[in-house]
C-alpha cells in the first residue's frame, strides 16, 4: 500500500507528468534500471568479469545489475547512483555511444512496467483504434489507483480472471509499436476513458453485472465504464 | 517363390514390430504429458489453496488488530496496532488478487482491505503529527471492525468449502471469491485525508463554465485547433465521466487523430493520435520541441503557462506546462503537449488537469516569509532558486508552499515547505539528462 500511495502521490500529484514510473526509462547514452539492449549486456559482461555481478548476461538492467553498478561506483570513487553515464562507462572501459537509438524500433530501452502494460494492450485490443488502445492502458492504470483493485500494474494484469488475454496466454505475444506508444501515452497521463475502470465487449460480455456500470464511452468494440 | 513369401513375412513382421514400438512410444509420451499436466494442475491448486489460507489468516489478524485497538487509548499501543492492521491488510490484498476476480465479489473485499490500510496510514500520520483519534474516527473504526468481522466469517466459511472441494478430489480451478454483499452493506463512506478517500478516487464530474455547444460548433473549434479543413473532420468518440465531451476524428497523412471538446464552454480537451516512429532529424532538438509546444499553447490562447518538466520518448517530446498566477506556479493545473522530434508538429495535447482545476487559482497569503521558510531547509542543501508554488495534496487539495531548488554534491533537489505550517511536505530528486527532466 505504501507503494500505491507513493505512486499516487507522484502520478496524481505532480505534474500528471511523467515521473517515477517513467523515470526508469533510458535512451541514448545513459543506462538506468529498466534499460535493455546490447549496451546493458556489455555493462553486465564487464561487471561479471570483475566479480561485481553474478547474474545472467541478459541485456536487462534489473535490480541485480543496478546493485552491481552501485558497488562498482563505490569502489571507484563515483557517486553510487546506479546509473551508467559517461563517467561510469569510462571507468568500466566501455563506450556507450550508438548503443541505443531514440529513433524507435524494437531495441528501444523500456521499463518493465511499460512493457507489461504494452503487452496487455496488444493482447486485449490490437486492431482497435489507437485511442482505444490508450484507453485500455489507462483502465489498467486507473485500477492501480482505485481501492477495489490491486495496487501495481502486475497485480492488476495478473489478477485472476480479470483479463481474458491473460487466461488464454495472448499476454505473452510481443507488442507492436502501436501498443508500445499507447502504453507510454497512458503512463504519461493520457486517459481517453476519463477515469474508467472497466471495459467490455457488449457483444460477448457474459456477466450481466457489467452492464449495470455507468458507461463513459464506446471506442471500437469496447465499452468503457466506471 | 518360397523365398518371396518368406521375405514378405519378414517385412510384415518388421512393419508390425515398428508399429508396436510406435504405439508403445506414443503411450509413454502421452502418459508423460498427462503426468506433466496433472503436476501443473496440482501446482495451481496448491497456489490457490495457499493464497486462500494466507488470506483468511491475514483477515483474522486484521480483526485481531481491531479487537485490541478498540480497548486502547495509549498512543504507542494504538500506533503498534495500526501498523499491524496496515501490514496485514496489504498482505491480504496481495493474496486476494490470486483468487478469481469475479466482478463485484473480490472487488468489494479488496476495496475494504485497501481502505483499511489507507485509513490506518492516515491515522498513523495524524498521530505522528501530534493528533489523537477523534470520536468520529473511533466510530469509523468501529464500522470497519464490524465489516472485517463479517468478512472474516464469510472467508472462514469459504475456507471450509475449499477444504470440502479438495476432499472430494475436485479441482480448485473454478474456486470463486465468497460473496461479500452482506458484509459490506453497512460499510461506511470513508472521507479523510488520503488517496482512497471516497471523494478522491470517485471524483464528481467537472462542471465547466460557458455555454453548451453543439457538435457542429465543436467541429469548428477542432478545425481552428488543428488548422485543418472542416470537411476532413468526422464523428469521433463522445465521452462522459470526469468530463462530458464531443468527439472528433481527423485523418491526416494517413494517420488518425482523435480530438475531444467539452460540451460546456467548447474547450479542446485532448488530442490523441498515433504516428509510426520516424527517425528524428538533427534540425529538431528537444529544445526546439519545447519552444514549439510553448508557441502552440500561446496560439491556443493559453497565456499564463510556464514550462516545467519534459521527457523524450521515442521520436516525441512531452512538454508539461503549469499555470502561473501572480508569480505563483500552480502544478495541479497543467497542460501536456507532445511534439514530434521528426517533423516538429504537435502530436498530442491533454488539458484535463487544467480544466479540472478552478479557472482562477485562489492564492492565500503565506503565513511564513521566504526567509523563515528557507531556514527550515537543511543547511546542507546549496539553494539555487526559490519561489512560491501550489502543489497537490493527498485529497486533490492544494497546498501553498515555498519551493526551493538546491544541490547537494552532484544531485539536484526540490524541497517544499508549507507556507502556512512551515512543515517540509515534499522532497523531490531531479534527474536530468538528454532524455528530459524527471522528478523522483
Amino acid at each position: 500500500m505504501i507503494k500505491k500511495i507513493e505512486k499516487l502521490t507522484i502520478v496524481v500529484l505532480f505534474l500528471g507528468l511523467t515521473l517515477a514510473i517513467s523515470a526508469n526509462e533510458a535512451f541514448g547514452e545513459v543506462l538506468y534500471w529498466g534499460s535493455r539492449g546490447e549496451s546493458v549486456k556489455e555493462v553486465q559482461r564487464k561487471l561479471k568479469q570483475w566479480d561485481y555481478y553474478d547474474g545472467s548476461i541478459d541485456g536487462i538492467y534489473g535490480t541485480g545489475t543496478q546493485k552491481a553498478v552501485k558497488w562498482f561506483q563505490r569502489n571507484n570513487g563515483l557517486t553510487p547512483d546506479g546509473v551508467v553515464g559517461d563517467s561510469t562507462a569510462a571507468k568500466l572501459g566501455i563506450t556507450l555511444s550508438g548503443s541505443s537509438s531514440t529513433g524507435g524500433g524494437s531495441n528501444q530501452a523500456t521499463s518493465d512496467e511499460t512493457y507489461l502494460l504494452a503487452r496487455t494492450v496488444y493482447a486485449e485490443s490490437r486492431g482497435e483504434p489507437y485511442v482505444g488502445q490508450v484507453a485500455v492502458a489507462a483502465v489498467v492504470l486507473n485500477r492501480t489507483r482505485n481501492p477495489s483493485f490491486p495496487d501495481t500494474i502486475a497485480g492488476v494484469v495478473y489478477q485472476k480472471d480479470a483479463f481474458t488475454a491473460v487466461n488464454d496466454g495472448q499476454i505473452n505475444l510481443t507488442p507492436n509499436d502501436v501498443a508500445m506508444k499507447a502504453a507510454k501515452d497512458a503512463m504519461n497521463g493520457w486517459d481517453p476513458s476519463y477515469g474508467a475502470i472497466y471495459y467490455y465487449n457488449p457483444v460477448t460480455a457474459k456477466d450481466p453485472w457489467i452492464f449495470s456500470r455507468p458507461v463513459h464511452c464506446q471506442i471500437g468494440k469496447h465499452v468503457f465504464a466506471k | 517363390m518360397k523365398q518371396k513369401i518368406e521375405n514378405r513375412e519378414k517385412i510384415a513382421w518388421m512393419i508390425a514390430g515398428g508399429l508396436f514400438a510406435a504405439v508403445i512410444g506414443i503411450l509413454i509420451w502421452s502418459s508423460g504429458g498427462t503426468q506433466t499436466s496433472e503436476v501443473q494442475k496440482t501446482e495451481l491448486d496448491n497456489m490457490y489453496e495457499k493464497s486462500y489460507y494466507q488470506l483468511v489468516n491475514h483477515t483474522q489478524n486484521i480483526r485481531n488488530g481491531f479487537d485490541k485497538l478498540r480497548v486502547s487509548d495509549d498512543k504507542q499501543q494504538i500506533m503498534l496496532q495500526l501498523v499491524n492492521i496496515k501490514t496485514e491488510a496489504d498482505m491480504a490484498e496481495e493474496n486476494a488478487g490470486m483468487i478469481s476476480a469475479d466482478e463485484g465479489m473480490s472487488t468489494d473485499f479488496i476495496k475494504v482491505i485497501n481502505q483499511i490500510s489507507d485509513y490506518s496510514a492516515y491515522l498513523m500520520h495524524d498521530i505522528q503529527m501530534g493528533g489523537t483519534i477523534a470520536n468520529e474516527e473511533r466510530e469509523i473504526l468501529e464500522e470497519l471492525y464490524q465489516c472485517v468481522n463479517s468478512m472474516n466469517t464469510l472467508m472462514v466459511q469459504g475456507q471450509m468449502d475449499m477444504i470440502s472441494t479438495i476432499d472430494s478430489g475436485a479441482s480448485l480451478e473454478d474456486m470463486r471469491f465468497p460473496e461479500m454483499e452482506t458484509a459490506v452493506q453497512n460499510y461506511p463512506v470513508l472521507i479523510y485525508d488520503g488517496p482512497f478517500s471516497e471523494t478522491v478516487y470517485n471524483r464528481d464530474p467537472v462542471e465547466l463554465s460557458g455555454d453548451e455547444i453543439s457538435w457542429e460548433d465543436g467541429k469548428r473549434f477542432v478545425a481552428e485547433f488543428l488548422n485543418c479543413d472542416q470537411a476532413s473532420i468526422e464523428q469521433g468518440i463522445d465521452c462522459t465521466g470526469l468530463f462530458d465531451t464531443w468527439g472528433y476524428k481527423v485523418v491526416k497523412d494517413g494517420a488518425e487523430e482523435y480530438v475531444s471538446v467539452t460540451k460546456s464552454g467548447g474547450n479542446v480537451l485532448t488530442l490523441t493520435g498515433f504516428k509510426p516512429n520516424a527517425e528524428p532529424t538533427e534540425a529538431i532538438t528537444p529544445e526546439t520541441c519545447k519552444e514549439r509546444a510553448a508557441a502552440f499553447l500561446k496560439e491556443c490562447g493559453f497565456e499564463s503557462m510556464k514550462p516545467t518538466y519534459y521527457q523524450v520518448k521515442d521520436d516525441e517530446v512531452t512538454c508539461n506546462f503549469a499555470y502561473s498566477q501572480d508569480d505563483v506556479i500552480c502544478y495541479p493545473k497543467l497542460i501536456k503537449v507532445k511534439v514530434s522530434l521528426a517533423g516538429g508538429e504537435v502530436t498530442g495535447f491533454d488539458a484535463q488537469n487544467y480544466y479540472a482545476e478552478p479557472a482562477d487559482v485562489e492564492t492565500t497569503e503565506p503565513e511564513l516569509s521566504m526567509e523563515e521558510a528557507r531556514e527550515r531547509v537543511t543547511s546542507r542543501l546549496d539553494i539555487t532558486g526559490e519561489r512560491l508554488a501550489i502543489i497537490p495534496g493527498n485529497t486533490n487539495n492544494q497546498i501553498l508552499c515555498y519551493e526551493f531548488h538546491g544541490k547537494l554534491n552532484d544531485l539536484t533537489y526540490i524541497v517544499y515547505i508549507d507556507a502556512k505550517t512551515g512543515k517540509e511536505v515534499k522532497i523531490f530528486k531531479l534527474v536530468e539528462d538528454e532524455t528530459g527532466i524527471m522528478v523522483i
